[in-house]
C-alpha cells in the first residue's frame, strides 16, 4: 500500500472570461503523507487558493480543470461523478474558507450549522456530538453558542465555528484558507496553536493556504511556494528559510525579515506580481528577477529536483 | 503655530443600541474618557484587538461620527463642536486613509478622476492647474502618468493603496491618520507602501496616526504607541519602551501574542 494520502499531478485549471480561455492555475503538484502540515504560500494571484479549492472540485461555472489527476487514498477524485464526490466533500476532505461571515449561513443557529455536516454524511449525531467539538476548539460556553446566530458571535468565535464546521466529521485532510488572516494578530496564534493541537491529537492532514511567512514558519512541515499559477519551490520549512533555491523565494524572505527588523527603510522587491491576464511563456517571475539570464524568457522552466527538493528555475539545470 | 499637531482630551463616545424593537436600550462606551497628544511630526501608533475602540477614534478624530464627550483639538484649533459644514473646511488638514480601497474608491471613477475631486472640492489650486497638479501626485506615489486613465479594478491593490495616499496628501493635509494601511497587501508590497508613506513623511512633514494590529507597522512608523484596552488607553509611552518593556498587564499579553 501507498503511504501517500493525496498527490495531485499537473493540475490546470483555467477561467472562461470575455472569450477567452484564461489559465489560473499552469502547472501545480503535491503529495501528502498523513499527519502531515503543508503549507501553500504564495501571493496574490499566484493562483495558491483556486489550486486548493480544485481538489474539492469546488470551481464555479467560469472556471474548468483541463488536466490532471488528484488521487486521494487510491481513487482519482476528478473522475468521480459529482454526487459521488459529494461523499468525500466536507466529510473526509473539508475546508475552512477565509471569510467566516460569508461563508457561515447567517440565518441559522450555530448548533444546526454544525449538525447540518453530521447529516449530510450519514454519520452519528446529537447535541453532546457537536457540544464536544465546540469545546475542541475552545469554546467554552458551547451550551450557549449552540443557540446563537453567527452575528452575535465576535470574528474570532466565527472563525472557531468554522474550524469546527471543518472537523467534525473527523476527516483525514483539512484545508484551511488563511484561517487567521481576518482576525486579530492578538487571537491569530490561538487559532494556529488550535490547528496544531489537532494535527498532534488526530493525525488529520492540513493544508494552509496563507500569504504570510510567520504564519507558514509556525505551523507548518513543508511549504510549496507559488508564483504566477506556478509552483516555483518546494522543500522542508527549515530548508526553505535557511537556504531558499529560488530567487523569488530569497527575495520574499529578504522583504519579511526586513519588515519583522523594522528596517528603515524597509527592503522590498519592486514591481508587482502578474496577473493570470499577463502570463506568457516565460518564467512570470523574470521582470522582478535580480539573476536573470537571456535564457530566462524562452520558455517556462521546468521543475528540477535538487537534494530531495524541488525547484522551477533555469540555474539548476545546467548541473 | 503651536507644534502639538491633535490633542484629545477625555473623549468619549457611547452607542445606544437595542437588540430588538422590545428589548431595553443598552449603552456600549466605545471610547472612554481618552486624551493623548500628538507632536507635529510624530507618529503615534493604536493599538489593541478588534472592539478595544482604535477605529471608533479614527472616525471621531475625522469627526465622521459626533463625540459624546471632550474635546478634539487640531493644529491648535478646538473642532469637537464645528458644524458639517466647517468641519468640511477643516478636513483639508486632517485626512484618512483606509485598509480596503476597494470601499473607498469608486470603482465607475477613473484614477484621473478620483485625484481631481479632492482638489475641487478644497479648491487646492487653481482650475488650470488641476491636471498638472494630478501629475504630480502620481508621480510623488510613484505612480506613471499612463495609469489616469484606468479603473481602480485595473489596478492591483498596492497601487490602489497609492491611489488612496494621493487623495489624501492632495489637499496639502498635515494630519494623515491611517487605518491599517498595509494589513491587506502582500508581503512585497507591503514594504514598498510603508517606505512611500515615511518618504512622504519627510518631504511633506506630516503627522501620523497609526490605527494597526500590525506590530512591522508600529516598528517601522511609529515613536510612540497607546495600547487600547476596552476603550481606555492603558498604556502609552515610547515604541521601544513599550515593546521591550510593557508595564500594564494588558499591553504584557498583547505583545506576547505576536507572532515571531
Amino acid at each position: 500500500m501507498d503511504d501517500k494520502l493525496i498527490a495531485v499531478k499537473n493540475l490546470i485549471v483555467s477561467f472562461y472570461q470575455e472569450n477567452e480561455n484564461i489559465q489560473v492555475v499552469r502547472g501545480f503538484d503535491l503529495s501528502m503523507v498523513s499527519g502531515e502540515i503543508l503549507g501553500i504560500l504564495g501571493e496574490s494571484g499566484s493562483g495558491k487558493t483556486v489550486s486548493a479549492t480544485s481538489i474539492l472540485r469546488l470551481e464555479d461555472e467560469a472556471g474548468s480543470i483541463d488536466s490532471g489527476t488528484v488521487i486521494f487514498k487510491g481513487t482519482n477524485l476528478l473522475s468521480l461523478s459529482e454526487k459521488e464526490y459529494r461523499k468525500i466533500r466536507g466529510n473526509r476532505i473539508s475546508y475552512v474558507f477565509q471569510n467566516a461571515s460569508s461563508a457561515l449561513n447567517p440565518y441559522k443557529k450555530i448548533g444546526l450549522q454544525l449538525t447540518e455536516v453530521l447529516k449530510n454524511h450519514k454519520l452519528p449525531f446529537s447535541r453532546t456530538v457537536v457540544l464536544d467539538v465546540l469545546k475542541e476548539v475552545g469554546l467554552e460556553e458551547a451550551d450557549t453558542i449552540y443557540d446563537m446566530y453567527p452575528f452575535q458571535l465576535s470574528g474570532g468565535q466565527n472563525q472557531r465555528i468554522m474550524i469546527a464546521q471543518g472537523i467534525i466529521s473527523k476527516p483525514d485532510l483539512l484545508i484551511a484558507d488563511e484561517p487567521s488572516s481576518s482576525i486579530d494578530a492578538s487571537l491569530r496564534k490561538t487559532v494556529l496553536d488550535l490547528l496544531k493541537n489537532i494535527n498532534q491529537k488526530s493525525g488529520m492532514a492540513i493544508i494552509l493556504i496563507t500569504h504570510d511567512f510567520d504564519v507558514a514558519k509556525y505551523l507548518c512541515d513543508r511549504l510549496i511556494i507559488m508564483y504566477g499559477g506556478l509552483v516555483m519551490e518546494e522543500g522542508s520549512v527549515s530548508d526553505i528559510f535557511e537556504k531558499p533555491l529560488h530567487p523569488y523565494t530569497g527575495e520574499l524572505i529578504k522583504c519579511a525579515s526586513s519588515l519583522n527588523r523594522g528596517d528603515s527603510p524597509v527592503y522590498t522587491l519592486e514591481g508587482t506580481a502578474p496577473t493570470p491576464l499577463q502570463f506568457t511563456n516565460e518564467c512570470p517571475f523574470f521582470s522582478r528577477c535580480k539573476q536573470r539570464l537571456p535564457e530566462c524568457i524562452v520558455d517556462i522552466p521546468k521543475m528540477v529536483e535538487v537534494d530531495n527538493r524541488k525547484v522551477r528555475c533555469i540555474k539548476f539545470k545546467k548541473r | 503655530m503651536s507644534d502639538i499637531a491633535l490633542k484629545v482630551q477625555d473623549l468619549s463616545k457611547h452607542f445606544i443600541i437595542r437588540n430588538n424593537v422590545f428589548s431595553k436600550k443598552k449603552t456600549i462606551e466605545a471610547v472612554k474618557k481618552v486624551s493623548f497628544e500628538v507632536k507635529s511630526g510624530e507618529s503615534l501608533g493604536l493599538i489593541g484587538e478588534s472592539g478595544s475602540g482604535k477605529t471608533t477614534i479614527a472616525n471621531l478624530l475625522l469627526k465622521l461620527i459626533e463625540p459624546s464627550e471632550g474635546r478634539i483639538e487640531l493644529l491648535g484649533k478646538d473642532i469637537t463642536h464645528l458644524s458639517e459644514e466647517s468641519m468640511r473646511l477643516n478636513r483639508r488638514d486632517i485626512q484618512i486613509i483606509f485598509q480596503y480601497t476597494h470601499a473607498v474608491l469608486d470603482p465607475k471613477m477613473t484614477i484621473e478622476e478620483l485625484l481631481r475631486e479632492p482638489l475641487e472640492i478644497h479648491q487646492v489650486v487653481a482650475k488650470n492647474q488641476i491636471d498638472d497638479e494630478v501629475d504630480r501626485l502620481l508621480e510623488m506615489v510613484g505612480l506613471s502618468k499612463s495609469e489616469k486613465i484606468k479603473f481602480p479594478s485595473q489596478l492591483s491593490g498596492g497601487q490602489n493603496q497609492r491611489i488612496l495616499i494621493a487623495r489624501a496628501i492632495a489637499t496639502r493635509a498635515k494630519v494623515i491618520v491611517c487605518d491599517e494601511p498595509v494589513s491587506a497587501l502582500d508581503v512585497s508590497v507591503q514594504g514598498q507602501i510603508l517606505n512611500l508613506l515615511l518618504k512622504l513623511k519627510e518631504e511633506l512633514d506630516l503627522t501620523y496616526v497609526f490605527i494597526t494590529h500590525d506590530l512591522n507597522v508600529v516598528k517601522h512608523m511609529c515613536n510612540r504607541i497607546a495600547v487600547m484596552y476596552q476603550g481606555e488607553i492603558v498604556e502609552i509611552g515610547s515604541t521601544e519602551k513599550i515593546l521591550s518593556n510593557p508595564q500594564n498587564p494588558y499591553a504584557k499579553r498583547l505583545i506576547q501574542s505576536f507572532l515571531k
